[in-house]
């Protein structure tokens, strides 16, 4: 039997951003995993943000988050993915969960995020999940870009990119 | 590692005209099941998407949901329903739904399903939203059926289900 759950790519980065390129169409769609940490030093949480086949407008996400204690909404453009800064407890990644719907289809393309973002302290983790929708021209996604807010993804820092075929 | 395939597509309907209702069936030898939606319904507006299992349509399932519409969170529950609403479909965008059911086949525990989905309205987002739900019966799930609240799935309108298998 066809495997239908693959690992079309696996990166890791030092630089500000991670591009997955010539992705394939031959999957329904694509799941993105990612283990990440920032080299910068930023006070709180950080982000990655996307750009899809290399344009970061006409997105829009509703976010819900919580930090142990609130649950906090938002309406973002192209956040994606928590990004531990470097001022964070060493050695504590980031962890995302990104689910890519049907996109070679010529709709709206949908994306489901979860993160976490620990920390080894009382406060500043926080855990979270959104909906990110792109109305832009409804195109196949052919490509996926990861880029940092502030500074570079540390060492370490894992990307990977898996196909789901239903059939 | 385990030699055989763990994540199989079960079963994909592609509508290929509107559709009222959508069931699943001879699903045994897994662990979890994993059923994914694009859909969009024949009308305008909003429509409520439903699952249920068994044809039971008794006040038997729970659903604990936690959703935004990018300006506030808000929470809601109602324990004794007689159906899960696992999206809010547009008429006009094709809106995507993750339904994951857990240990669906034993026959000792009621069975747990998460649910995560964006809703679409007419060029934007309009909700994303968790939900934690439950069907109040211990015996084994053998049918899975979706429906609307009004109007029909419309053509093109995508589900595949997934197994998943533990070993």
């Amino acid at each position: 039997m066809a495997n239908t759950y693959t690992l079309i790519e696996s990166k890791t980065s030092t630089s500000s951003s991670v591009i997955f390129t010539s992705i394939p169409a031959t999957y329904t769609d694509l799941k993105l995993v990612t283990s990440c940490r920032g080299s910068s030093n930023t006070s709180g949480t950080s982000w990655y943000t996307l750009s899809l086949n290399g344009v970061n407008t006409n997105l829009n996400a509703f976010i819900l988050q919580a930090d142990g204690g609130s649950v906090t909404a938002a309406n973002v453009t192209d956040l994606l993915g928590q990004n531990n800064p470097n001022s964070t407890t060493a050695d504590v990644f980031s962890s995302n969960n990104h689910y890519i719907y049907n996109y070679t289809s010529s709709e709206y393309k949908v994306i489901l995020n979860e993160y976490v973002n620990e920390n080894n302290s009382t406060s500043a983790y926080i855990t979270g999940f959104s909906g990110t929708v792109w109305s832009g021209t409804p195109a196949a996604i052919t490509s996926v870009t990861l880029t940092t807010q502030t500074g570079n993804f540390a060492a370490n820092s894992t990307f990977y990119l898996y196909g789901i075929k239903n059939s | 590692m385990a030699a055989g395939q763990t994540y199989t597509p079960i079963a994909t309907s592609t509508l290929g005209s509107n559709t009222a209702t959508v069931s699943f069936s001879s699903f045994s030898g897994y662990t979890d099941l994993i059923l994914v939606s694009v859909a969009r319904h024949t009308g305008s507006g909003m429509v409520g998407a439903y699952i249920n299992f068994n044809s039971d349509t008794g006040a038997n399932y729970s659903q604990t949901r936690l959703y935004t519409n990018g300006s506030g969170s808000t929470s809601d529950r109602n324990a004794s329903a007689s159906t899960i609403e696992y999206n809010y479909i547009g008429g006009s965008n094709f809106t995507p739904t993750y339904v994951n059911i857990m240990n669906y086949s034993n026959s000792i525990s009621y069975k747990p399903i998460l649910i995560k989905w964006n809703s679409l309205g007419n060029g934007s987002a309009s909700y994303f939203l968790e939900e934690i739900c439950q069907w109040k019966n211990s015996s084994p799930i053998t049918t899975i059926t979706l429906t609307t609240s009004s109007n029909s799935y419309t053509t093109g309108s995508t589900f595949t289900l997934y197994g998943i298998k533990a070993a």
